[in-house]
């Protein structure tokens, strides 16, 4: 049953013309980036800030809105002979393959193109894609969280602009004070601690990782590496990744099995 | 059938049903009390969709908690009707029909309800009345023993309303249980056999329509139903 449900919403939201612009913008975007720039490290830096502002972004208004839109069809599908175990599952499915799909076809294909090609940076390729990926995922995770904790639709998309704000400058900021005031202390092993409870981070550490640009690299990537080394730190950092989509999952899950709708 | 024992259901600190027990036999019931009486949250609570803390429900001598299977005998129409946008009239219908496994001709409901052209038009083209009026197919199509209908009538225009009120008699007269809420009393005149009168949840009068208007002495249900929030201390909305 969770499969026929993700299908139908699939469906839905395939033809979504949100979905259509959102996929077109990537493609464009990564094939003028290919394009303008000669140096693949650059299209690959360039393509992360981008990724890192905009993925969580689409991935969290688009399925806030969606949820919220749907409301009344969702709880529609829940006096159906159907148990809210499926139903919870098959629109975590439906709007996480489109919006993957759209990730795929709007920067994996050039990506894959360009590789073919060039077989340059190979590895940091692969993980941009990946990256965006799991950003896709995680945020994913947090708006099904967030829109069935609130029963007011203004609420729900507020507390999401925030928990992008924060995870997106915010933390940024802070990382930045703690590492002025702590300017004594020995605070490496600190900030690599931090950087785990940010999914942006991870995401930025796991690509800055795999290309040797030292001036680019930035400080936590710089320690990352030292103190877990490439592969234990690419592992630490997936693994991390992974857990930033099971947790909001889990808990929208909780949530959605005894909420009053 | 549908019997309802003891049902308490609390949101938080506030206590909406305070132990309800009511039967819905076979034939039409009006389900009526002021707003926020708890009429949603009863018919909630027979769709699995509010979890109550004490009480049971059983729906064809079937207990509802922890069996979604059970609502394969109730059609249900919402008070908001609302349907995914980008999909086709048809397309949903084939969803719901998905979610219950069962195959029905769509034919002679989308005719019934005179949408013919708009069977493969996007969901989002369509208006309030018509999302009402695939709202009743989506609950009168699968032939269910048990219809709950929240607020049906209310944005229908008239001819659909004449329609729909000769379904629901044709549909209780073939033995069906139907449970109906309405802020408009006079909507459920001519349909309603029995009342079941919800005041901040606990219910106060159940009985045949002779039976209230012979216990309160008026001519008809709405009259009845205003005296009885007047003599319970509720003002009439
Ligand atoms: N999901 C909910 N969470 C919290 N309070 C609710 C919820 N649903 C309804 N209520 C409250 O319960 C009371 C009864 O609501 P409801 O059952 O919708 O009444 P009615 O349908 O008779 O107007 C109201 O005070 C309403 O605000
Ligand atoms: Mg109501």
């Amino acid at each position: 049953m969770t499969g026929k449900i993700a299908r139908w919403v699939a469906r839905d939201v395939l033809r979504s013309i949100w979905l259509g612009l959102y996929t077109f913008f990537f493609l464009i975007i990564t094939l003028s980036f290919f394009t303008f720039f000669d140096d693949p490290s650059r299209v690959l830096l360039s393509l992360l800030n981008l990724v890192l502002m905009v993925v969580p972004l689409v991935s969290m208004i688009f399925v806030l809105t969606y949820l919220h839109n749907n409301r009344n069809f969702i709880v529609l599908t829940l006096t159906q002979p159907v148990s809210r175990r499926s139903v919870f599952w098959g629109y975590w499915w439906g709007l996480a393959i489109p919006l993957q799909l759209a990730l795929l076809v709007g920067m994996g294909l050039p990506v894959a193109f360009h590789l073919l090609a060039h077989r340059a940076l190979w590895l940091a390729s692969v993980l941009q894609v990946v990256g965006a990926m799991l950003l896709t995922q995680i945020f994913l995770g947090l708006a099904i969280w967030l829109s069935f904790a609130h029963e007011d639709r203004l609420k729900a998309l507020a507390s999401g602009l925030l928990v992008w704000l924060s995870l997106t400058f915010l933390y940024d900021g802070l990382l930045l004070v703690v590492i002025l005031l702590a300017s004594a202390y020995p605070i490496e092993k600190f900030a690599v601690g931090l950087s785990f409870l940010n999914p942006l981070d991870l995401v930025r550490l796991l690509l800055l990782m795999q290309m040797d640009v030292a001036a680019l690299m930035g400080f936590t990537a710089e320690v990352f590496k030292k103190f877990l080394g490439n592969a234990v730190g690419t592992l630490a950092a997936v693994t991390a990744l992974l857990i930033w989509i099971a947790f909001p999952t889990w808990m929208a899950f909780r949530n959605f099995m005894k909420k009053d709708f | 059938m549908v019997e309802v024992k003891g049902l308490v259901k609390r949101y938080g600190s506030l206590t909406v049903l305070r132990g309800v027990d009511v039967t819905f036999p076979p034939g039409v019931t009006a389900l009526v009390g002021p707003n926020a009486s708890g009429k949603t949250t009863l018919l909630k609570s027979i769709l699995g969709l509010v979890i109550p803390q004490e009480g049971s429900i059983h729906v064809m001598g079937e207990p509802v908690t922890g069996h979604p299977e059970i609502r394969r005998h109730v059609g249900y129409m919402p008070q908001m009707v609302q349907f995914p946008e980008n999909l086709t009239l048809k397309e949903i219908l084939e969803w719901v029909q998905d979610l219950r496994n069962v195959r029905v001709d769509l034919e002679p409901w989308v005719s019934w309800v005179g949408l013919e052209e708009f069977v493969d038009k996007p969901f989002g083209y369509l208006s309030g009345g018509t999302r009402q009026k695939v709202g009743m197919v989506a609950a009168l199509m699968f032939d269910t023993p048990v219809l709950i209908l929240d607020e049906p009538t209310a944005g229908l225009d008239p001819l659909s309303n004449t329609r729909f009120k000769e379904k629901i008699r044709e549909e209780r007269d073939r033995g069906k249980t139907i449970i109906l809420t309405s802020h408009i009393l006079s909507e459920l005149e001519g349909l309603a056999d029995r009342v079941v009168f919800l005041l901040e949840g606990k219910i106060i009068f159940e009985g045949s329509r002779e039976a209230l208007l012979d216990h309160t002495g008026k001519p008809d249900m709405e009259q009845a139903i205003a005296y009885l929030m007047q003599e319970n201390g509720s003002e009439v909305r």
